[in-house]
This record gives structure tokens, sequence and C-alpha cells, in this order.
């Protein structure tokens, strides 16, 4: 079953700026379709911020509804030129609606769409999509901002529509896919060497255990700290995950477990199962620090120390004392 | 607060960079105030970059002379070091202009090059370009050193700002290196004030986002 999340931050200088969040992201789930698409208001464009919005929705529900026709297709340009159109049939209206030009509407896009065992992409201007075939973290399209670094194509830009990359296929091993705003790529997508960052591996197993809201706040935590202070620029991401292709934490090999704590060093046999008795205590019932240390009969520093690290690494959760197991919705 | 991405799991990726080439006149002509006023505004340059956290590791300054017989590269594109020091310029023979600029078109390919085989991202390239005279070097290089800026101001692959120093400066070659941005006289010696200017111009370009258009301060003045 795929499902999806995201989440948008606004960056430091957007916030002393008094602009708001130019990153805009959606999701859909509708007709057997689930969709993703995340859209990046040009920054000097005054009100791309609703650009974007319209933009993100009018894809989502547009991959939702003609996902079988899109497939079927095997003229691309008529498929980029008729998602194209849709886009300036929205965003005219808006224009008419806000009183301005289309040009203040202006972003660029980022889409992704899965049905059955097929999948349909697409992608204009920067920012970076990627996907988990297996256990291999790729690059299915790469930012495409031209020569120079503050220039890029946006959806309504001349060859816009040329422009798009699109992509569709049979899923076979893909587990998961991820779309990012330049703001992000500029942390989790090495330019030189043309490769995400692995804690994106490490997110999609995550969000493929938790339930929605744990994921929204999950994907917030992860932007708002060491990525927000990286950069003083506009941030956003977006996942579909197929949540039953991703193992529970005790079926991972150990080498997978410690990527999943965030432990870069080999730890012992005997300190991984006190992580798997912890989980398989909590797959019972919620419990507290000293129910669960009787059970798995550990000191209580020992106790804790073990029950922070689930926490902090997402894999639990705790309030007020009770720890809970992260369920598979 | 626990937080799911920390610090180590960033990529590092290098800052995006302003390619900026100075291309100075050193000529015989520059001799005196002129040229001491200049190494004062490179000096101020400096200085101002090196004080702008962002921009110091984003401006890479070249400087390619001009006087005497040949072009000459004081410096090739480069960050400038805390610890770095304008250099010293000295004013001596002819005007090799075009000799100069064809240096500087080359260097700054080559460093575009080096950027692409790195996967560093940079914006669109400077070349200032400041006389007090006319150029008196090979016709043939002068020639072609126009045409290529042209072309690449065209190909809106490049900002050219030609900069008069004097009532002398022949003001209608530097216009044809920069047919849309007519050439601009110095007022008197204001090479500081001229510097000042570009180091704010080169750091709200080192910031500017995909999509914005960079405003820069007037020139007037």
């Amino acid at each position: 079953m795929w499902k999806a999340a995201f989440c948008a931050v606004t960056g430091r200088e957007h916030i002393v700026e008094g602009i708001p969040c130019q990153d805009k992201v959606c999701s859909a789930l509708q007709n057997g379709v689930a969709a993703i698409a995340l859209c990046d208001g040009a920054g000097s464009a005054k009100l791309s911020h609703y650009g974007a919005e319209c933009t993100a929705q009018t894809v989502c529900d547009y991959l939702c509804t003609h996902f079988d026709d899109m497939y079927g297709n095997s003229d691309a340009r008529a498929v980029r030129l008729a998602i194209s159109e849709s886009i300036l049939s929205t965003l005219t209206s808006l224009s008419q609606k806000l009183q301005c030009n289309i040009s203040d509407l202006v972003s660029t896009l980022l889409f992704v769409a899965v049905k059955d065992t097929a999948f349909i992409a697409g992608h204009i201007g920067d920012g970076v999509m990627g996907y988990l075939k297996g256990d291999n973290l790729l690059v299915a399209s790469k930012p495409n901002n031209g020569e120079f670094a503050n220039t890029t194509v946006f959806t309504t830009s001349s060859g816009a529509s040329s422009a798009m990359r699109l992509m569709k296929g049979t899923l076979n091993e893909v587990r998961a896919f991820v779309i990012m705003s330049d703001g992000t790529e500029a942390s989790l997508y090495d330019k030189r060497h043309k490769s995400l960052a692995p804690v994106l591996k490490r997110l999609m197993n995550l969000l493929a255990w938790q339930k929605e809201a744990n994921a929204q706040a999950m994907l917030q935590n992860a932007l708002s700290g060491a990525i927000a202070r990286a950069t003083g620029d506009d941030l956003s991401i977006a996942f579909l995950v197929k949540s039953d292709a991703f193992p529970s934490f005790c079926a991972l090999s150990k080498a997978e477990k410690l990527a999943m704590l965030g432990i870069r060093h080999n730890i012992s046999n005997h300190c991984m199962k006190r992580y798997d008795n912890i989980l398989s205590c909590l797959s019972y019932r919620a419990m507290t620090l000293r129910q669960m240390r009787h059970k798995i009969h550990l000191k209580p520093s020992r106790a804790q120390k073990y029950a922070d690290r689930l926490v902090n690494q997402g894999i639990i959760n705790e309030t007020g004392g009770v720890y809970y197991p992260i369920e598979k919705s | 607060m626990y937080s799911v991405v920390n610090e180590s799991d960033l990529v590092d990726n290098p800052t995006p960079r302003v390619p900026v080439c100075l291309c100075l006149d050193t000529s015989g002509s520059m001799d005196g105030d002129p040229i001491n006023e200049l190494n004062r505004g490179i000096h101020q340059f400096y200085e101002e970059i090196k004080a702008d956290e962002v921009t110091m590791y984003s401006a890479e300054i070249s400087i390619v002379t001009f006087g005497g017989d040949d072009a000459e590269c004081i410096k090739d594109f480069a960050t400038l070091d805390a610890s770095e020091s304008a250099p010293t310029l000295d004013s001596r023979g002819g005007t090799p202009m075009g000799e100069a600029v064809n240096m500087a078109l080359d260097m700054l390919e080559a460093r575009k090059q080096q950027y692409k085989d790195a996967g560093v991202d940079y914006y669109q390239p400077w070349l200032v370009l400041m006389t007090d005279g006319m150029p008196n070097g090979d016709a043939s290089e002068l020639s072609r050193s126009i045409q290529r800026t042209v072309e690449m101001l065209n190909n809106k692959k490049l900002t050219v700002f030609p900069i008069g120093i004097g009532d002398e400066a022949d003001m209608d070659t530097l216009e044809k290196f920069s047919p849309k941005r007519k050439p601009l006289r110095l007022k008197g010696l204001k090479f500081k004030e001229f510097f000042a200017w570009l180091s704010k111009s080169v750091s709200k370009t080192s910031q500017s986002m995909p999509g914005e258009n960079v405003k820069l301060d007037p020139t007037s003045g």
C-alpha cells in the first residue's frame, strides 16, 4: 500500500524579509492513484506562493483523474502538452481572480504518481527526484538550472512543455519516491557525485512505519533542524513509500538496524538484541521504562539509554513517560 | 527535542561561485595619482569582500592587467583568503587591451570547465574593463576580443562593466565591448567608490535565488 508524506518550511531569509513560504507540496489518493507534487515559486514573482500551491494541486488532481490515459499514451509530447495546458488554464483563472499577470504565479514542478504496478513522474526546473529500488537509492531526475545558479525553467517559461522531463514505467522493485525543492537539494543531493544523501533511505523506512500525523511531525523535525540551518532558502520534500515493502525493525539486517539507529560504529550482537527486545515488548502494549527494564532485565540507566535512542530516531514514541510502538497504518 | 536528521547526515556541497575578472589598464598614462588610486580601490575591494562571510566564499576574483607590451595575469580565479592582500600594480608602457580581454575570457572558460568538472554551481561571470586611454596593441586581437565579448553578451553568458578613467579614455572602443550597457566614465579618480559599489553588487548576486532578478544599486555618482 502506498502512502504519502510531505512538508514545507519557510526559509530563514524569507522569515526575515516577511515573505511567505514559496515552496508548496501536496498529495492525493484517488481512483487507486497515489500522487505527490511539489512546486517552488519563483523568487522574483510576488504571488508565486499562490501559483505554486495552485499548480501542485492541479497536477495532483490531474494525475489522479488521467493516470490511465497518460500511461497508455505513447506520445510523450502530447502528454507534456496536456499537463502544461492544464497548469496554464488554472493559473490563468487564478491570475484573473488575483488581478495579476501569470508571470507573478510561476514555479518549478516535480511530481510522481503510482497506480498498481505503474508510475508516472515529471520534472520542470530545479529540485531533485529520487527513488529507492531494492536497497539502492537512485536519482530519477537531476536539477535543471540552466548554466547559472540563479536561473531555472518555470512552468510557464517559453519551452517549458518541451523542457519537462516525463517518465513512466513499471515499479518492479521500486519501494519509494522522493521529490525535493532546491533548498532541500542543497543538503540532500551531492552535486559533484550526482547522488542522494543516504539519510533519505532511513527517512523512507521510518515513514513506512509511521501514522500520517507522526510522519508529518517527523518530516517537520527533519527539515527544521540541521537542514534549515544549512540554508536561508525555503525547504520542501515529499515522499511516496510502499509501506508493506519495508520490513519491521526486527526483520532488518544488523547493518540496516545500525543505520536506522544512527549508530556509525559496530556494536555487539548482545547490545543489538536489547533494542530488539524493547521493540518486542512494545509490540504487545505500551510500557513505562520501569516496566520495560523489568521485562528485559536492564539497569535503569541502560534502559534509559536504549529507549532514548529509539525515541530520538523516531522508531518508538514516548509521551509522559510511557513508550509506544510506531504502528503501521 | 530529538533530531531525525543531523549535520553529519547532510551533503557538503560547495558554495556557488561568482567569477569576477578585473581587466585593468596599467599603461604609462596611469602613472602617478591614477595608479595610486586604483591600487587603493582594489585594496578596499578586497577588504569589503573579505568582510562579508557569504561573499568571501562565493566571489572568485581574477586580475588581468594591460600595460607594457602584453597582458599579464596578476591573479587567476580564486576566492580570497582572509590573510590575502591586494596586489600593488605598477604603470608602464602601452595599452594592449585586446590581448588582456582575450586572456581574461580564456581564463574564464577554463574556470567554468573546472566548475563543471567539480560539480560547483556558478553565477553569470562579470568582466570589469577599466582604461584611461586608447588601445594600441594588436588590432586583430582587439577585434577578436570585441567579437568574443559581444557574442557572450548576446548569449547572456557574461556581464560587462566598461569603465573609462579620465577625459582621454576611448569611450567608443569601450562601447564596442558592451553595446547594451553604455560605458561609464569614472568621476575623477573615485576608484574607492566604484569598488565599494562593485563589492556590494557581488554580494547581492552571490545571495540571489533562481528566478530572482538581481537589482544592483545605481551607478550614478
